[in-house]
């Protein structure tokens, strides 16, 4: 009598447990819809800004707004519907920078990613490059950073005028390493798409100039992980040539989806650590 | 106690008002004899763009003038005439003019251009990566008394010159790599 009263009141803890931990065998929970990745797609300049122009006529704000077309649209068609392109413009008109950053954040975005074409005064430069925003602009500044963390700088280095810029950047890189993060997801995503043979066998030939930092403006206003791409060099032939096909257009777009999917599954890493 | 009188009340005056232009004349005295200076040729290094796109200096010979303020405006008419090397570009557009140069406490040096060096923008954040630093380094290299540069149009501070990098700032030298 005293052991099945004892196995009577086991049991019941051991249920009462099991409930709590909502693990009771065969209660099935539902399944939790994965969160909507708001992606917040900045095509560059537009209207009177046209950007750079290639020799062949192309212009960078038209270019940059077919590729962003193209993407919000892969984004859309994505599995599960679990990402939600926003375009700081669909057409073709001036929007200030200022602009483009309150329309990021009013829309709250998880992720801000600003298309570019770039030139340059060599002819030969070319390729892509993917940059994500400094906390310092210039190679002393840098370095000076990087000092004041390891506590190596003596007071009469920092003017005043830096500290304050330096401060002023630190508290607006609260993203700073998750920004770095989606550079580099970009940067293999589609160093990845565009190196793999097109249906003609031909296989893009673009340089893969790496992930840099530079302090751009549109991209220190956002309150989001956000990256800057510029696809390629409209001042360099080929690259023009890239850029006014669509497949270059299409493989491009896949990268950048591939590197959208895998932010957002870190991002969500990121929230069940926090839960 | 007798009270000062009038002449003695006078001298103090005086000698107040002396004692404060004479500080004023030293300090302003000490400032001139850092910046201004004899004028003599001088050699000067130029960054310009080259067919790899990186930044490389080219050195010229320049009739200096008799401050540091003046030796810059050479120095950014220099760069707006262009390379002489081949194989070199000029980053800055042919129209840039200056309108006026100034420094302040920090030895933050003041650009000041007419609205010339953003009306016909080429695009692209490398072409305005390389017309920036190429001023910046330009400056930074040739004058020693000079900590950081700050852009300005028509008088004003402004946040881009190209619609990309934000330069309402002290800038600094950069390689560009």
């Amino acid at each position: 009598m005293k052991i099945s009263c004892l196995l009577f009141i086991v049991a019941g803890l051991l249920a009462q447990e099991a409930v709590q931990n909502n693990i009771v065998p065969g209660a099935q929970t539902p399944p939790v819809p994965a969160k909507v990745i708001k992606v917040v797609i900045d095509p560059g300049h537009g209207g009177r800004d046209g950007g750079a122009v290639g020799n062949k006529g192309t212009r960078e704000k038209d270019v940059v707004l077919e590729i962003s077309n193209l993407f919000a649209k892969v984004l859309a068609d994505a599995p599960d519907r679990r990402f939600k392109a926003i375009l700081t413009r669909a057409e073709d008109k001036f929007i200030t920078l200022e602009d483009r950053i309150s329309f990021a954040n009013q829309y709250e975005g998880d992720l801000f990613i600003s298309i570019h074409a770039n030139s340059s005064e060599s002819k030969r430069d070319n390729g892509f490059e993917v940059y994500y925003n400094s906390i310092a602009t210039d190679d002393s500044a840098i370095d000076l950073v990087k000092r004041e963390n390891a506590g190596a700088v003596e007071k009469k280095e920092v003017q005043p005028v830096d500290s304050m810029f330096v401060l002023w950047d630190l508290a607006q890189n609260e993203f700073q390493k998750e920004s770095m993060d989606f550079a580099d997801m970009i940067q293999s995503g589609v160093e990845g798409s565009i190196s793999k043979a097109m249906l003609n066998g031909k296989i893009l030939n673009t340089r893969n100039r790496g992930v840099k930092q530079a302090a751009f403006a549109v991209l220190r206003g956002v309150r989001m992980p956000g990256a800057l791409v510029e696809t390629s060099y409209l001042s360099n032939e080929n690259d023009e040539n890239n850029l006014r096909s669509l497949a270059f257009k299409e493989k491009l777009v896949l990268g950048l989806l591939e590197a959208v999917t895998n932010m957002a599954k870190k991002l969500e890493k990121q929230q069940e650590g926090i839960k | 106690m007798k009270k000062p009188s009038g002449l003695l009340l006078i001298i103090i005056i005086a000698v107040l008002i002396c004692g404060y232009f004479a500080v004023k004349y030293f300090i302003m005295h000490k400032r001139d004899s850092l910046f201004n200076y004899a004028a003599q040729p001088k050699v000067i290094r130029l960054f310009f763009v080259n067919e790899n796109g990186k930044l490389q200096a080219e050195k010229r010979e320049i009739q200096g003038a008799t401050s540091v303020l003046d030796d810059v405006k050479i120095c950014v008419v220099e760069l707006v005439k262009g390379p002489k090397e081949k194989g070199l570009f000029g980053a800055l557009p042919k129209e840039t003019e200056v309108r006026e140069v100034y420094l302040d406490d920090n030895r933050c040096l003041y650009l000041d251009f007419t609205k010339s060096i953003i009306d016909n923008p080429k695009g692209g954040t490398t072409s305005e990566m390389q017309l920036i630093y190429s001023l910046v380094n330009t400056i930074l290299e040739n004058f020693g008394q000079i900590a950081s540069v700050r852009i300005l149009i028509e008088g004003q501070e402004v946040k881009t010159i190209g619609g990309h990098l934000d330069v309402h700032r002290p800038l600094r030298g950069k390689k560009l790599e």
